[in-house]
């Protein structure tokens, strides 16, 4: 047989495989990615820029003491009080590096590693969590909700964006049945809300990788949306 | 379609990915030829998000092809090629231009999909495709021409898709990287982690079976007319 690298068969059947499929439509699941994709792009940004200023601050600090000590050791063996006090001080100076070193590196690499835990625990997450039931619940319809989930969470974001996508795309009753076997989700409840509102509104509620989540979403001809809650009235402060 | 996809979306022409993918899409920036995979990918790790913009125009329909052909269900498909596009975000801050950027993309992609292929087996073994020892009469090579003219015929189409979906798992991944990616043959071996010689002969196999099913279905649209 000939090498299938240099095949013409080959190279045929590609050419009627390409001319046959087509590109899948844009939908809210890849939105929801270029989301997840931009808001990470900003969030490393800030990260390196906190982990430069604090490497500057560390070299300043470090460069500062240095000065400091050449400059006492400049005046020379007369003064031995101050030669005394440096010797003090060098211990505290010590301590004020390792404070700083511990600060800056390892205190990011500890924050993202734990991000990075917990993404991938949600994504790993294949069995419904039985533990949802005493999970803390996420109200998607709190302000900000979605958009703090997206940065602790893109897994679980993803897939909400593409639950409330399709909720609206099957019937009603076998809404619970879908997110659950899709998603892997637990404790799924699509109810009703029993309100003379227009449009009319549900209370979705099911359990992602072993955090509660629920939402009250708005039906629409054009699909379901989760509308953001109105905080509380804020008091005006006296002067 | 949400809030969020309308204000994105429109920055993204639907602009046909993987049939008008130039050759030249490797070349490293020289002006007029679209930037390279790496180089994108690089710029995306020094926190530019329309690179990441562009990288996933490229391969978005591509890689969810591969996927949707080698899973159960649009669903699941969705969820894999969701998976593998978040582990890119989550790897873009480690990631160095070590092999094409393709072969890292389908690489993550076959890894997801064999661990769902694992995890399918274990429930059922009704999964498993005898993949060695294929039927020496289905590959034997009596002649059979691949035709050439694809755009004459639908029925042609469909039915190069339907065999293409008959084949094995391992070379149905061999086939789609090769057709979807434009992969050679080393790129294959080491985006699946199989040997060079095993991918050559499930490259192989796969062109046989194909071929040997689109005679077959020849000779039956000349009988049946």
């Amino acid at each position: 047989m000939s090498d299938p690298d240099r095949d013409p068969d080959l190279e045929r059947l590609c050419a009627g495989y390409r001319e046959t499929v087509q590109d899948p439509p844009y939908d809210a699941a890849d939105a929801a990615l270029l989301g997840v994709a931009a808001r990470q792009t900003r969030r490393l940004a800030k990260r390196r820029l906190a982990y430069y200023a604090t490497a500057a601050a560390l070299l300043a600090a470090v460069g500062l003491s240095a000065a400091v000590r050449s400059l006492i050791v400049a005046r020379g063996p007369a003064n031995i009080e101050s030669r005394t006090a440096m010797t003090r001080q060098a211990p505290a100076q010590d301590r004020f590096r390792a404070q700083i070193a511990r600060m800056s590196q390892p205190a990011l690499l500890r924050q993202s590693d734990t991000g990075f835990l917990q993404e991938t625990s949600a994504l790993s997450s294949l069995q419904p969590d039985p533990a949802c039931g005493t999970a803390p619940e996420v109200d998607l319809n709190a302000p900000g909700a979605l958009d703090d989930l997206m940065v602790t969470k893109p897994g679980d974001y993803v897939r909400i964006r593409r639950i409330i996508a399709g909720v609206t795309r099957r019937p009603d009753e076998d809404v619970a049945r879908w997110i659950g076997a899709t998603f892997h989700a637990g404790n799924v409840s699509y109810e009703p809300i029993w309100l003379t509102s227009y449009p009319p509104k549900r209370r979705l509620r099911f359990c992602l990788g072993g955090t509660g989540y629920s939402a009250v979403l708005t039906i629409t001809s054009d699909g379901a949306r989760v509308e953001m809650a109105r905080g509380p009235p804020r008091m005006r402060q006296r002067p | 379609m949400d809030a969020t996809a309308s204000c994105i979306l429109p920055e993204l022409s639907p602009v046909p990915l993987h049939p008008s993918r130039p050759a030249q899409m490797e070349d490293m920036g020289s002006p007029g030829t679209p930037e390279s995979d790496q180089k994108l990918m690089e710029r995306y790790r020094a926190g530019d998000a329309t690179a990441f913009n562009e990288l996933y125009r490229r391969f978005r329909a591509p890689l969810r092809r591969f996927v949707a052909k080698l899973s159960q269900g649009q669903e699941e498909a969705d969820e894999i090629a969701q998976e593998v596009w978040l582990a890119v975000i989550r790897g873009a801050r480690s990631y160095r231009p070590a092999a094409k950027f393709t072969t890292y993309l389908f690489s993550i992609a076959h890894r997801r999909l064999q661990d769902r292929w694992r995890s399918r087996e274990r429930r059922s073994h009704a999964f498993a495709t005898p993949e060695s020892a294929p039927d020496p009469d289905e590959i034997a090579d009596d002649g059979a021409t691949v035709p050439e003219d694809w755009a004459a015929s639908a029925e042609l189409r469909s039915a190069l898709v339907t065999a293409i979906e008959r084949l094995p798992p391992p070379q149905r991944a061999v086939f789609l990287l090769r057709a979807e990616a434009d992969m050679s043959l080393g790129e294959i071996a080491a985006a699946t982690g199989a040997g060079l010689e095993t991918t050559r002969s499930r490259m192989r196999y796969a062109v046989a079976r194909l071929r040997t099913q689109l005679a077959t279905w020849g000779r039956h649209e000349t009988r049946s007319t």
